[in-house]
């Protein structure tokens, strides 16, 4: 039979096997617990040199406690290396309690009484260790259903059997150096613990590589669940195209199904105005009218640019536009009632600038519109168009005697916002398309009361 | 209401009603009005291309009104307002890479018809040359020459900025290289020659009531639309 040397050796050997290659395999990728796992590998390797030392050199009795300890510590780091992230603290914890009681306890009471607290202690303390390292391998949701951990649950809770056997035969043995001397109790302890050793790292290699095998097969469903996931996002986004696509053919259409009667119910109009002299009710009602259609027409204008513009498709064609002739039309769009009102200041003969003319114009319509509806009876709205040099832009701006007290707020710009005074009906389009509009042409829009105390609406294009 | 300036107007529009609404509006108010309801009926009449201002519908029967605005425009440098129901970018693009001046979306009033027709006209001034002839540097005498035959005078830096632009023709020059070559001082930004340059425009649009021929090329630098003649270059 092996003597307790040789199977020291053996036991050394296969230590440093297990541990270069759970070091060589890099389990501490897929696992936090691997370095605590060699901690463990480590100390047993220490315990075993104590004992090979012990084979050699005569001890006294005092030092028997130490190799059990390092046994206690090294069985502590596996359950460490067991245990999730989060249970480590508490567990070194009560490790720590568990193996300072049995050196406490051994170191006291050993010699004062016929019984040999230091073997039987460590048994009891390993077989406890060993109980609690079967129950993480079954138990733990980390572990448990791993092929490889019942083995390990298993083979722990056989050595666990046997630690208690063994403390249980330790408590009567008088001579505490018993157990590290050749002896058949001696060899069958570490033949039993080398077995043990032995499997519960196989079945640690196993467990590892199924944790790796169900972390990939994880990641694939994650990937195919993503996968799926962009799938139906990108559907979802055509279909939304799509829908917005008919949505916008059909607002064409009616756009130019409406807007087609408006254009002969405006020549019409203007044919019977001519007839009519300026000062007959009937002309008054005509002009009335025509404010009416104008409305209708912006409100048109408005609502289907307005609507590209929140989609953020809106296209704007840039060419070398006149401002100047872009804002006349402008003013020609409010109607007859209202275009009294408005007095185009020019600041020179001809300002150009690469602009979309049917956005701007449209822009600056509804400036005009704004400022009308909230200005002082009686008095003009002034637009003027000029360049400022400092700034370098070209200047379009709308000044008004306000009706009511105005605050500027750049919150005005935004879709949905009304003024204070706004009509219910008003949906607050008409700010939100001068602001996008000037975004276009990346230029800017400002509001604030002048020195005067008028309302000043500016838009600034890039010159 | 009557304008200051007479012209020639042909009005082609399938809508009879209110092509009849606008020839009477702007008869009215002083223009002589001629009015089609097919381009077939428009190319029959001899006397028809002589207008000043042509008012085109697209949506004609028989013929494309982007055709029609090509043709019109191969014919002469006329004004041509398309005055249509349809929107959107691509109809206005289209109808400007035709040869048109103006787009203006239906529904409109007759007055605005005729506000547009008064703008059109002051780009059409008398004195206007040929739309695709050349604006002319005289680098001795340091004038430039629009191809109306405006004469703006230009100090050393916008001259040199001028032949710098010049001499890259539509390719164009970044802002530094610009600077460089027009030897700008330095600043932040290229502030001082974006202000040179603010200044040189506004010069020459107010001389010559037309656009001038530089152009900002978005984040990228200058150039000029069209080729400048340099005349006695150093």
């Amino acid at each position: 039979m092996l003597d307790v040397r040789t199977i020291l050796w053996i036991f050394w050997a296969v230590i440093i096997s297990f541990t270069l290659g759970m070091l060589l395999l890099r389990t501490d990728r897929i696992w936090s617990g691997t370095y605590y796992w060699i901690a463990g590998n480590v100390t047993s390797m220490f315990a075993i040199t104590t004992l090979l030392w012990m084979q050699t050199v005569p001890f006294s009795a005092k030092l028997n406690v130490v190799p059990g300890t390092m046994v206690l510590v090294a069985s502590m780091f596996k359950v460490l290396s067991l245990s999730g992230k989060h249970q480590r603290a508490r567990s070194a914890l009560l490790g720590a309690a568990l193996v300072a009681a049995y050196i406490l306890v051994a170191r006291t009471f050993d010699g004062l009484t016929s019984v040999n607290l230091t073997l039987g202690g460590a048994g009891v303390v390993a077989a406890t260790i060993a109980a609690w390292q079967a129950y993480l391998c079954y138990r733990s949701p980390r572990w448990r259903s791993l092929n490889g951990s019942g083995l390990f649950a298993a083979a722990a809770m056989v050595i666990c059997l046997y630690y208690i056997a063994a403390g249980v035969r330790g408590f009567n043995v008088q001579d505490g150096r018993y157990l590290f001397q050749q002896s058949g109790l001696a060899q069958a302890n570490l033949i039993i613990s080398l077995a043990y050793y032995i499997i519960c790292h196989i079945c640690l290699i196993a467990m590892l590589a199924a944790r790796l095998s169900r972390s990939m097969l994880d990641s694939q469903m994650r990937q195919r669940r993503q996968i799926n996931i962009t799938r139906q996002a990108e559907q979802h986004a055509v279909e939304m195209v799509a829908l917005a696509d008919e949505k916008q053919a059909l607002l064409d259409v009616l756009a130019h199904e409406v807007r087609q009667p408006f254009n002969n119910a405006q020549a019409a109009l203007n044919d019977v105005m001519m007839t009519l002299q300026s000062n007959s009710p009937d002309y008054a009602a005509g002009q009335r009218l025509q404010a009416i259609i104008d409305h209708i027409v912006l409100s048109l204008s408005n609502a289907i640019v307005g609507s590209s513009m929140l989609e953020r498709k809106t296209q704007s064609l840039m060419v070398t536009t006149d401002v100047v002739a872009v804002c006349e039309l402008a003013c020609s769009d409010m109607g007859l009632n209202w275009r009294n009102q408005v007095e185009l200041e020019l600041g020179e003969r001809a300002i150009f600038t690469e602009a979309d003319p049917i956005l701007l114009r449209l822009a600056i319509r509804n400036l005009l519109d704004n400022a009308l509806k909230h200005s002082q009876l009686g008095r003009k709205v002034k637009l003027h168009v000029g360049a400022d040099e400092a700034l370098m832009r070209v200047t379009i701006t709308v000044t008004n005697w306000p009706a009511n007290e105005f605050a500027p707020d750049p919150a005005l710009f935004e879709r949905g916002v009304r003024g204070k005074q706004a009509a219910p009906e008003n949906k607050g389009l008409g700010l939100f398309i001068v602001s996008e509009v000037a975004l276009l042409h990346h230029g800017e829009v400002q509001n604030r009361i002048d020195e005067q105390g008028c309302t000043e609406f500016k838009l600034l294009l890039p010159a | 209401m009557s304008v200051t300036v007479s012209h020639n107007i042909c009005v082609i529009d399938d809508d009879e009603e209110y092509t009849l609404f606008v020839r009477r509006y702007l008869s009215s108010v002083g223009h002589t009005v001629r009015a089609y309801t097919t381009a077939q009926e428009f190319l029959a009449d001899a006397e028809a291309l002589n207008s000043d201002i042509f008012l085109v519908d697209l949506m004609l029967p028989g013929m494309d009104g982007i055709d029609l605005v090509s043709m019109i425009r191969a014919n002469g440098d006329a004004g041509i307002i398309v005055v249509s129901g349809r929107m959107g970018a691509d109809a206005f693009t289209t109808a400007l890479a035709a040869g048109a001046d103006m787009f203006v979306n239906k529904p409109v009033r007759a007055d605005q018809i005729a506000q547009a027709i008064a703008s059109l006209s002051r780009r059409l001034a008398p004195g206007t040359a040929r739309r695709d002839a050349p604006w002319s540097l005289d680098c001795a005498k340091s004038v430039l020459t629009s191809p109306g035959g405006d004469e703006i005078k230009l100090g050393p830096l916008e001259q040199r900025i001028v032949i710098a632009l010049a001499q890259a023709a539509d390719k164009g020059r970044s802002r530094p290289e610009l600077a460089q070559i027009a030897q700008v001082a330095p600043s932040a930004d290229d502030r001082n020659l974006d202000a040179a340059m603010f200044r040189l425009r506004r010069k020459i649009e107010s001389a010559t009531g037309k656009p001038s021929p530089i152009i900002t090329m978005h984040g990228k630098g200058y150039a000029v639309s069209g080729a400048i003649e340099l005349v006695n270059p150093a």
